[in-house]
């Protein structure tokens, strides 16, 4: 079986291409960075098909160069496709060149002609082929055309033909391999008209504008949370509580009417009211997440990641981190793993710190809950306030470490900004379901076997059977809750589920639905005022996140780095919550 | 009747409880957010092959 190594600069559709020809299903993002680790794929048992992450160049240290070069060098590979932004070929070929050092057929793919007819420039294929040495295949991914010429061409294995030796040898002088590049093109590119300005062009003006950029990076990020919280995922939610749970409910209890009570509790208040309480947040869960792929697809990610890059570098950080970030706003797991993504060690173990502060998808359950309890008709403004609290905190805590623990200098960000496009309805829809999937597939697996252990431990002690204030989970929370008490939610009924959150954020949600029963809403008002609710959110949005999460840091990073990150976020969250309770209290009364 | 069921979901749970445990404990994809592009779905994807 032949391989074929999948290589290019970030964001010029290499993952497009990958799953076309592949038949894959892997995520296809409009911003960079998507690509971390290399997967395969294959064409009819024929080819295997490695797609590498996209890289600028081969002469730094980042993970994905490293990863890159050793798989160039060691993984067997018979022919590179090496896929370029037709319509930005002087940046893209720097690569292009730097691949003949490795003595392979390459395979020279441009993505995207139908923008650089758009831009007017008009690219002799043969002639880029004779000077480059190469094979050249025009296509556009997004569309599907050209891609079955690049899947016959490698089945058929006939990559040594007349134009591929290399002529042109790779040197290590930059200076001279940018000369050759602007000798080539002199002749194998026409531009047919002087470039306009596009309406891309225009919106960036905006977009990126040093005024504008900010704010309306807020604004986006809050539109997007009206139509979680006001518009479309609450009023979802709440139609799925009142008739789904509610009707699911109504039905056992009539079904179970003569069945023993604490059999009936177990199904009700045990399963029912774990599982059903987390599994209504489901449309909100989905609702956002269907925003930020919107703008993911769209290109503004990308553009965010770039605006960012000045508060970022203020911590230490470049630009490139904040698409950890991004990915930590999912879920923290990929967030710190991401993080491998960037040049330095010091930048990877700090940006895995402040990941877990970005609010992943687990916590949002309990952000709906408590916002739709104690702040009805700000539901958007609370949660909105929590995410951006959670950035500032990041960029606070960045400040700190950068001065203290993580001293270094600062390093340039490269961030190629791709096509504003229309994101296609099919790869929404498949990200959003993605999300939904995982959810649903957690509320059927941890979330419900937390909601039995949970209801056992409530109503249990070593004498048995027993009501809830006697039981183990109760003597549990007892021990724990006076840590809370400055805080304004002492009882043991938060601490236990502060405790078992643990486990997912989520099961802070299923642990006070079997504790207190299926009407949270209007139980947990008498045991939290608005600002001691406000103030445990605090907690759940800065405590660390999961034991998936501190697996993660020991895997990535060791046993210290697991240890101190616990550590860290356990005292920030708590002087957080305090500060924020009692501060709260110094101006309300 | 009720005993017999109470058994299954508790066991049940228990079994869900010690492998999803086992497996986050391991630093294995158990965080709910099954996107393709986490990098430990690759690893898992790939690895298998």
């Amino acid at each position: 079986m032949l391989t074929a190594a999948l290589l290019g600069n970030p964001n010029v559709g290499k993952t497009t291409l990958f799953n076309y020809l592949t038949g894959s299903n892997q995520y296809v993002g409009n911003w960079p960075g998507v690509t971390v680790e290399k997967k395969e794929g294959f064409i009819e048992d024929k080819v295997k098909v490695v797609d590498l992450p996209g890289i600028y160049a081969l002469d730094t240290y980042s993970n994905e160069e490293k990863i890159s070069k050793e798989f160039l060098e060691k993984g067997g590979v018979d022919v590179i496709v090496n896929i370029v932004d037709a319509s930005s070929l002087n940046r893209n070929l720097y690569l292009t060149l730097q691949l003949k050092q490795f003595k392979k057929p390459i395979v020279l793919v441009l993505n995207m002609i139908d923008v650089a007819k758009s831009k007017g420039l008009r690219i002799d294929y043969e002639k880029l082929a004779s000077k480059l040495g190469v094979i050249v295949i025009p296509i556009s991914a997004s569309k599907g055309i050209g891609i079955e010429e690049v899947k016959k061409l490698l089945k058929s294995g006939n990559f040594f033909s007349p134009l591929n030796e290399n002529d042109y040898q790779y040197t290590d002088d930059e200076k001279k391999n940018y000369k050759f590049i602007e000798e080539v093109l002199a002749e194998a590119l026409v531009k047919e008209r002087e470039e306009v300005i596009t309406i891309g062009d225009r919106i960036d003006s905006i977009v990126l504008n040093k005024f504008f950029a900010y704010p309306l990076f807020l604004f986006v990020l809050y539109i997007i949370f009206k139509f979680t919280f006001t518009w479309v995922g609450q009023p979802l939610s709440d139609a799925m509580d009142e008739y789904a749970i509610g009707g699911i409910v109504s039905i056992l209890e009539t079904l179970l009417q003569n069945s023993s009570p604490w059999f009936s509790s177990l199904i009700i208040d045990g399963i029912v009211g774990g599982v059903g309480s987390v599994i209504v947040f489901l449309p909100i869960v989905m609702t956002l997440f269907l925003g930020i792929s919107f703008l993911e697809d769209s290109g503004y990610m990308a553009r965010a990641a770039f605006i960012m890059d000045r508060i970022m570098r203020k911590i230490g950080l470049s630009g490139k981190a904040f698409i950890p970030f991004i990915i930590g706003f999912g879920c923290s797991v990929p967030g710190i793993m991401s993080a491998r993504t960037l040049e330095s060690e010091k930048d990877r173990k700090l940006t895995a710190l402040l990941v877990p502060l970005m609010s992943c998808n687990a916590r949002l359950p309990v952000y709906a809950l408590f916002a739709s309890i104690f702040f009805p008709g700000n539901e958007s403004s609370v949660t909105f306030s929590l995410y951006l609290l959670g950035v500032v905190i990041a960029i606070l805590i960045g400040l700190l470490f950068k001065n203290t623990i993580f001293k270094k200098d600062e390093e340039p960000f490269i961030i190629e900004l791709p096509e504003y496009k229309m994101p296609e309805f099919k790869s929404l829809m498949r990200n959003t379901w993605e999300k939904g999937k995982g959810f649903l597939k957690k509320a059927g697996t941890i979330i419900f076997s937390m909601s039995v252990i949970v209801w056992i431990l409530s109503n249990f002690n070593f004498s048995g059977m027993t009501d809830m204030e006697s039981s183990f989970l109760a003597n549990i929370g007892r021990a724990i809750a006076p840590i809370f008490n400055p805080m304004g939610y002492g009882t043991w009924q938060s601490a236990v589920a502060l405790l078992t959150g643990l486990m997912a954020k989520e099961v802070v949600v299923s642990t006070m639905g079997v504790i207190y029963g299926v009407d949270l809403s209007n139980i947990l008002l008498q045991y939290f005022t608005p600002l001691a609710a406000y103030s445990f959110l605090v907690f759940v949005l800065l405590y660390t996140p999961c034991i998936s999460v501190i697996a993660t840091m020991r895997k990535e990073f060791g046993n210290k780095m697991m240890v101190f990150s616990v550590l860290y976020q356990l005292v920030l969250a708590w002087v957080v919550s305090f500060v924020v309770y009692n501060a709260g209290r110094l101006i309300f009364g | 009747m009720e005993i017999v069921i109470t058994v299954g979901i508790v066991a049940l749970a228990a079994y869900i409880f010690y492998r999803s445990t086992s497996k986050r404990t391991k630093g294995e994809c158990e965080c709910g957010s099954c996107s393709s592009h986490c990098p430990m779905y690759e690893e898992k994807k790939n690895n298998s092959k």
